[in-house]
């Protein structure tokens, strides 16, 4: 590892961190994976670095052989991404703690061991950096969740914020609760007025680890849980869309029809009476 | 108006007259000119003017049949299994196993086939077959014979485990209303009330959420009318 956040003083983190992104690169081009330290994703922005978010599937890029089917489709992207642009990413950006999960910690350490530049930039941030403009905004669903998934290296501009400060939902109809899908189709399922909930509003306010908020929902409205299948997140989303009347919804790549008409259900039936019973 | 559930194995089919016509869904595919007023059913997706989700037709159909406030009804298919927990006539919660359809009708259908076993003889066995993974619980199946069990026997364990599965997925209910094509299958019927108390309300549910939807009772179609207004 390049350099381990867990295990430098903060200070001579962010000067060595520094020395590495002043040097001359080949590319100029970080990839990186969650949503790691802002401080240290704003010393390579400050570098002219291109950032590439390795969580996004490209088309064609393949996951190594050693790699489990049984593995979280975004760890399987991740890896297969690194592997693919290996020869243009100068340096990895790893979130390896509770701000992503305990695979990304173990996908640092086979990058490194594959000899990828990896530096570890977990998020440890417990203090929102920003309001949740975009999470309780109007608009398409799958839109907003890529634009909060870009603000790590791409902040708000003053177009942005008030653009979405004029679209602030009074009442929501529903939660989405969770993390963005590998396919982002499934989002297209939802009404403009879902609030979000979960991770994905942990990233916008820039404390992805603190999960302990993750549990915090509001049982009033239907809540859809969204983890990938093989994620350990599926058991907090389980346990709450049964306690809640909730929907927990898994995923594995490509949505399939059953779990598109699952939601479809769910939204088309939540919260509708039904008076009438059998006929005379 | 014609309604059709086009289910993974067979479609049925209400006409205008009131009859229900059950056919293999692959002889309904066959027939290029299959058409229908309003369906539900992956099937007949691409079949019909108008398409209904099926967990909608579901619950619809059951609420035109059953008058409890609060209920729970499972509908299991070949392929997939949906259920959704009624309160205060709304759906308090539901659910599709989406992930693994070995262990559902499609599978008893083939077990019973390639075994010749008649389901309605089929005494149930207390003994069960663990059934997370469909596939897995083949294997086990194919296990037990060899360790000396009869296939019939094999395959009734096949079936507790299958309905310990249900009644868990249902999130375990003291009475479960049962729709679909398992409703007809008397060992899986008797095997389930191990669990809870069962009411079957046959294969016909979804069409009844069809005809409920459209509104069909009130018009002048008598047929459908009768049809609709069956009681339990």
């Amino acid at each position: 590892m390049l350099l381990n956040i867990f295990e430098l003083e903060t200070k001579e983190y962010y000067e060595r961190l520094r020395l590495l992104a002043g040097k001359h690169s080949r590319h100029h081009c970080l990839g990186f994976w969650g949503q790691p330290d802002q401080a240290a994703m704003d010393i390579f922005s400050q570098n002219g670095y291109t950032f590439i978010d390795l969580d996004i599937p490209r088309p064609d890029n393949i996951c190594p052989a050693f790699v489990p089917q049984t593995t979280c489709q975004i760890i399987q992207v991740i890896l297969a991404n690194a592997c693919a642009l290996r020869e243009r990413l100068d340096f990895i950006l790893a979130a390896t703690g509770p701000d992503k999960c305990e695979q990304g910690r173990q996908t640092a350490e086979i990058l490194e061991r594959l000899d990828f530049p990896v530096i570890n930039a977990s998020n440890t941030n417990k203090t929102p950096l920003r309001a949740s403009l975009i999470s309780n905004a109007a608009g398409p669903l799958g839109p907003r969740v890529s634009r909060i998934m870009e603000l790590a290296y791409r902040p708000l501009a003053k177009e942005e914020e008030i653009y979405y400060q004029s679209r602030q939902i009074k009442e929501a109809e529903v939660i989405f609760h969770g993390v963005p899908p590998a396919d982002l189709s499934l989002l297209e399922l939802f009404p403009d007025n879902t609030r979000i909930e979960g991770w994905t509003k942990l990233v916008e306010l820039g404390v992805p680890g603190r999960v302990d908020l993750e549990w915090r929902i509001a049982p009033q409205l239907p809540v859809v849980f969204f983890t990938q299948s093989f994620c350990h997140k599926g058991l907090l989303a389980a346990y709450l869309a049964k306690s809640t009347g909730g929907l927990h919804i898994e995923g594995h790549g490509a949505i399939t029809g059953s779990t598109e008409a699952k939601l479809q259900a769910y939204l088309g039936l939540a919260g509708k009476t039904f008076q009438r019973g059998p006929q005379p | 108006m014609i309604y059709c559930d086009g289910g993974s194995t067979y479609t049925k089919i209400l006409y205008p007259d009131g009859a229900v016509k059950i056919l293999p869904t692959q002889d309904m595919l066959g027939d290029q000119t299959s058409w229908f007023d309003l369906a539900t059913g992956h099937a007949a997706k691409n079949r019909c003017g108008r398409y209904v989700n099926e967990l909608i037709a579901l619950v619809h159909g059951t609420l035109s049949l059953v008058g409890d406030d609060r209920f729970t009804v499972v509908d299991i298919g070949s392929r997939d299994t949906k259920y959704a927990v009624i309160e205060n006539r709304q759906t308090a919660s539901l659910d599709w196993n989406t992930g693994c359809g070995g262990n559902l009708g499609f599978t008893l259908e083939l077990l019973g086939q390639y075994y010749n076993i008649n389901y309605q003889l089929l005494q149930p066995n207390p003994k069960k077959i663990p059934v997370a993974c469909g596939l897995l619980a083949m294997e086990k199946i194919f296990d037990e014979i060899n360790h000396g069990a009869l296939p019939d026997e094999a395959v009734a364990m096949f079936i507790n485990g299958l309905c310990f599965y249900i009644h868990q997925f249902c999130q375990s209910p003291t009475l479960l209303y049962l729709a679909g094509g398992l409703t007809e299958n008397a060992c899986f019927v008797q095997t389930l009330r191990q669990y809870c108390e069962v009411k079957p309300l046959g294969r016909d549910i979804l069409l009844r959420g069809l005809a409920e939807i459209s509104g069909c009772e009130n018009a002048a179609d008598a047929a459908i009318g009768n049809f609709v207004r069956r009681t339990i």
